[in-house]
């Protein structure tokens, strides 16, 4: 739940209580005074009925208005005069009304008399009062969410802004971490906080990736001299077998070194660098270029290769789209068995690969992971070919989609 | 045939220029950028082994004076520097060729008599071994008088041989050659075994002599017996 969202529940169920117990108190405080006033009509409804019966010596007719009635009986004995409120009927059905009971004693007899007044006016303004109230309450309560709503909002903006900035940031781009400052205190303090953090982390991040970057570059050139004196070595005459053996055998490892070295000084280089993406691309023929510069290699896995190909330009880096298909290919070749077959197909918009191989689905989560090899392939990748694919697309702007069919693996490029 | 190698890794440095002088290059030495400029300054040469990461300042600085003079020496660029910026800068300005380090001689051997035949365009345009001929502008090969007909792979297998002749070539170097950045997944060097057992068929067919001897456990030789 949002933080206003919390704040307004809490806030407007607690005023609605407060509001609601205000009302409550309004109306019988209104219905009190009313009532009151009722009353105090009613006694000098009274007053009149006594100077009436002194002056004119007799009891006044019974009457019956539709505001006022008057009725009387002889009872045997005196009570306390008191209000009450009734039901009574009139010729709209069934109303309250307030009625004044008092005895008046005239000529030695006590007499019984009852004063009604139907309560209709009041119960009328009553309501309206009510409805009043209830209206404003509802008024005050949707401007004080609006009101609060607009303004949490603007305060919250840059705390708002930072999520933002921070969901986007990666430690990879070039550009620092760099949050605003802001006029509240308190974002202005975590966007500092977090800029240091970033700072720091990117500072770190930096050196391990140049670390990367510059050991590998390093070697280079001591495995150049490996590389040169182990064909010197190879010239040297009267090489027995036993000894021609293992300079084969460093030869290979000199070798793997080579292409693992160049694997790891590309893939910083991609993770490093911005590329231009201005080369206009006929991808079916550099498809086919590299399929026929890999003949060799499919022929002698003794694979079948089908291949469908809309002729379509695709504007991007050239360098990184050539390693790119050229790795997937690789791949397909390399995981796949005799007999088997790769298939390419190309539209406008994605690139699919797929070979039949004996492996198992890659799993998820080492599927773009540095170094992933899957235990049982038995081949000797580096296994960072699949993290090169995944640098070069996401330089490219590329979407690289995996998925795993009856022993089918199929790799699928959205451009 | 006269070669400048500029080239600051002592080692690397007298690695190469052995390497050169076998095969039977003149080769000069630098090993810093003010020496490699005197030098490129007062003589001409054939082709020049340029290093990008010199003491004294940046092989591309080289590069500008050499264009700047309008010096027609070759030159190929060996660089522990891969980066694509750099070759592409290194071309523009003038370099023939772009080698990574580390690579393998004979492959050095191939660029450099490839930029050396390109830039002297009077000179011969064959590469020869006894009977064997390869006329690299035609692409054509002739075993004395008849032309032996040979796939791509063939042709460019038979020419890396004839240019590294009478030296062991390893399989590392040969699949390096013949499928550059896609080498690793020939790993199992069946693929180059195909490649040369093909060769040395059609050249026994055609009535050569087995020249082209397996060395056990590093690779193939090219060579009179």
């Amino acid at each position: 739940m949002k933080l206003f969202a919390r704040y307004t529940r809490l806030n407007l169920s607690a005023m609605l209580v407060a509001f609601l117990l205000g009302m409550i108190a309004l109306f019988f405080s209104f219905r009190y005074i009313l009532i009151h006033q009722v009353d105090e009509g009613l006694e000098t409804e009274r007053d009149e009925i006594v100077a009436y019966i002194q002056q004119h010596q007799k009891l006044p007719p019974p009457s019956s208005f539709s505001d006022l009635q008057i009725v009387y009986q002889e009872v045997n004995s005196t009570f306390a005069a008191s209000f009450r409120t009734v039901q009574m009927v009139d010729s709209d059905g069934i109303e309250p009304a307030r009625q004044f009971e008092f005895p008046i004693t005239f000529l030695g007899k006590i007499f019984q008399f009852r004063i009604n007044t139907p309560l209709e006016g009041t119960d009328t303004l009553l309501r309206i009062i009510a409805l009043v109230t209830l209206g404003m309450l509802l008024l005050v309560l949707l401007s004080i969410y609006w009101v609060n709503h607009r303004i949490v909002r603007s305060l919250l903006k840059p705390f708002y802004q930072t999520t933002k900035a921070l969901s986007q940031y990666s430690l990879a781009q070039a550009t620092p971490l760099l949050l605003p400052e802001t006029s509240v205190q308190e974002f202005s303090m975590l966007n500092e906080t977090l800029n240091a953090m970033a700072a720091r982390s990117a500072k770190d991040f930096e050196a391990i990736r140049s670390f990367t970057a510059q050991a590998a570059h390093e070697m280079q050139t001591p495995l150049a001299v490996l590389s040169a004196r182990l064909e010197a070595l190879m010239q040297m005459p009267e090489l027995n077998e036993a000894t021609a053996k293992q300079i084969g055998g460093i030869d290979q490892s000199v070798a793997k070194l080579t292409r693992l070295f160049s694997a790891l000084l590309l893939l910083t280089k991609i993770e490093n660098q911005q590329f231009l993406l201005s080369d206009e691309l006929s991808v079916a023929e550099l498809l086919e270029n590299k399929t026929s510069e890999l003949q060799d290699l499919i022929d002698g896995g003794n694979i079948s290769l089908e291949s469908v190909l809309e002729r379509i330009a695709l504007q991007t880096n050239k360098h990184l789209f050539e390693i790119l298909i050229g790795n997937l290919l690789s791949n397909a070749i390399r995981y796949n068995y005799s007999g088997g077959t790769i298939s390419i197909s190309l539209s406008a918009r994605n690139l699919s690969i797929a070979n039949t191989s004996n492996l198992p689905e890659i799993p998820k989560e080492s599927l773009f992971q540095q170094f992933f090899r899957n235990p049982d392939s038995g081949k000797e990748g580096n296994g960072l070919g699949l993290s090169i694919v995944a640098q070069i697309c996401k330089a490219l702007g590329f979407r690289i989609v995996y998925h795993f069919k009856n022993g089918v693996q199929i790799f699928e490029v959205w451009f | 045939m006269k070669l400048l190698l500029i080239e600051d890794d002592a080692e690397l440095r007298e690695r190469i220029e052995a390497f050169l002088l076998a095969q039977n290059y003149l080769c000069e030495t630098a090993s810093d950028f003010q020496s490699a400029r005197l030098k490129i300054e007062d003589y001409d040469y054939d082709c020049i082994i340029l290093d990008l990461t010199l003491p004294g300042g940046d092989g591309l600085q080289l590069l500008r004076l050499l264009k700047e003079d309008a010096k027609e020496d070759g030159v190929i660029i060996i660089s522990a520097r891969a980066d694509l910026d750099d070759r592409i800068a290194g071309i523009s300005l003038g370099a023939d060729d772009y080698l990574t380090k580390p690579f393998h001689l004979s492959e050095l051997a191939v660029r450099i008599a490839a930029i050396i035949r390109r830039k002297k365009l009077h000179g011969s345009e064959k590469v020869c071994f006894e009977e064997i001929e390869i006329d690299i502008s035609a692409q054509r090969v002739l075993v004395g008088e008849t032309e032996l007909v040979l796939t791509r792979k063939e042709y460019e297998l038979l020419l890396y041989f004839l240019i590294n002749k009478n030296r062991v070539i390893s399989k590392n170097a040969i699949a390096a050659h013949l499928w550059g950045d896609e080498m690793d997944i020939a790993e199992n060097y069946d693929f180059i075994y195909t490649h040369v057992k093909n060769l040395r068929k059609k050249l026994e067919a055609i009535g050569t002599p087995n020249y082209l001897q397996s060395v056990y456990g590093m690779g193939y030789k090219f060579s009179l017996k």
